[in-house]
């Protein structure tokens, strides 16, 4: 933490038992909190509430709601996501921040993204199919309301961004 | 959940005196204790102590050097109106009028040019209705007039007069249904407005009386309230039923949360 000091990092995840540490290397340092709930939109408004209560700007806050990959419950995330962009949007500042969602780690734990060509007759290149499951992957968090992406291939990553472009034209 | 204070209305007996003798300490006090309390609006209402416009413009310039929270003018007459709008540094809520063709033709354009928002009773030449379906056929003729006038849902706040339990206790289950079917006007529809204190009108525990038909007016689609902000089991009321409405996502601080 020392050496990043001024660097305006994310430094995560602040949780109910770790906020107070986490918000005090934050403020000493300047960075930004990742306020983690796991797949929970009320300890999700908890933990904001907690950190908001310490003195911490929520300016300076992160939502992450945790990730779930492609086909292992990304639709539960998903609507925790929408359901907490929309409050946001209607007027709960405790809701409005922005979210962050942890493609890469998720996506190559999962067999999808990672089996080899020879594993699994009929699911193609292994080269091709994996960074397609991410891409896909962070293309429905978008839709749901993320706002940041962690991600890793840079194949994913282009066609990503090609998606990002179409929804924002 | 919009909440505006009740407070500063001459039908307090301090209030009163503070118009009489042009004394602006104890109508700034009330502004800052209510702005502190999170109130949306402040109310500001001169009742009989006066009709004079200069009167109300300075009870709502008082309150402006204290707080920048928007204001109610508490007022019906459309000269002294014009005046009040013009010193209010935000757009207000007017607060009211009846559902008669020429009173809403003479009020709506000025909401309109000012950006301000309306409180409408659901009140016509006939008086104050007695049934859901009366209040409900009031409502549509506002809602309609308000539409043809150009005034956006969001501007319009509907009242349906609540009347005391103590003396007409059919009135608050007609109350609750005619709010619960102001909500189906549009989507999204107007707001939903009531006078709270007339509920518990002449009765022995006021303030229990306040909570629970509050919380049972939230149930029906209330979303603001002219009421006592700084009541803070009232407020606690409203949190948790609009948490118990889905209105808001629930946090085990609901609580602190507001009052930070």
């Amino acid at each position: 933490m020392h050496v990043a000091k001024g660097e305006n990092c994310l430094v995560g995840s602040a949780k109910e038992s770790n906020y107070r540490t986490i918000i005090a290397l934050c403020k000493a340092g300047k960075h930004k909190i990742i306020a983690e709930a796991p797949c929970d939109i009320n300890i999700g408004k908890q933990i904001n509430i907690l950190i908001q209560d310490a003195g911490f700007d929520l300016k300076d806050v992160v939502m992450f709601q945790s990730t779930a990959a492609l086909g292992y419950g990304l639709d539960y995330i998903y609507s925790i996501l929408e359901r907490c962009r929309i409050t946001g949007l209607k007027g709960d500042k405790l809701m409005a921040m922005p979210q962050i969602c942890d493609i890469a780690s998720e996506t190559y734990r999962v067999k999808e993204a990672s089996a080899d060509d020879d594993i699994v007759p009929g699911w193609g290149k292994l080269a091709k199919r994996a960074p397609m499951w991410e891409a896909a992957c962070a293309a429905l968090y978008l839709q749901a309301g993320a706002d940041i992406f962690v991600m890793a291939h840079p194949a994913a990553i282009k066609n990503f961004k090609n998606t990002v472009e179409l929804f924002s034209a | 959940m919009i909440l505006i204070g009740e407070r500063i209305n001459a039908g307090f007996k301090d209030v009163k005196a503070a118009i009489e003798q042009k004394d602006k300490k104890t109508i700034q006090e009330w502004a800052k204790k209510q702005a502190h309390a999170k109130a949306s609006y402040l109310d500001v209402n001169m009742g009989a102590v006066s009709n004079k416009a200069s009167d109300l413009c300075w009870m709502i310039e008082s309150v402006q050097e204290v707080t920048d929270i928007p204001i109610s003018i508490d007022n019906s007459k459309i000269d002294i109106l014009k005046e009040a709008v013009k010193v209010c540094q935000k757009p207000p809520l007017i607060n009211s009028v009846t559902a008669v063709d020429d009173k809403m033709d003479e009020m709506f354009p000025l909401v309109k040019e000012s950006g301000a928002s309306i409180i409408c009773l659901v009140m016509d030449a006939s008086g104050s209705p007695k049934s859901a379906d009366k209040r409900v056929e009031n409502a549509g003729k506002i809602f309609v007039k308000a539409m043809e006038h150009g005034i956006q849902t969001e501007n319009l706040f509907i009242d349906p007069i609540i009347m005391p339990l103590r003396y007409m206790q059919d009135q608050a289950k007609e109350i609750l249904n005619a709010v619960k079917q102001f909500t189906l006007f549009s989507d999204p529809p107007p707001h939903i407005v009531a006078g709270l204190s007339n509920i518990s009108n002449g009765t022995v525990h006021k303030k229990f009386i306040n909570r629970v038909f509050t919380a049972m007016l939230i149930a029906n689609g209330l979303d603001a309230l002219i009421c006592d902000v700084l009541d803070n089991d009232l407020i606690h009321t409203i949190l948790t039923a609009k948490l118990v409405m889905n209105r808001e996502i629930f946090a085990d601080s609901f609580i602190e949360a507001f009052e930070k």
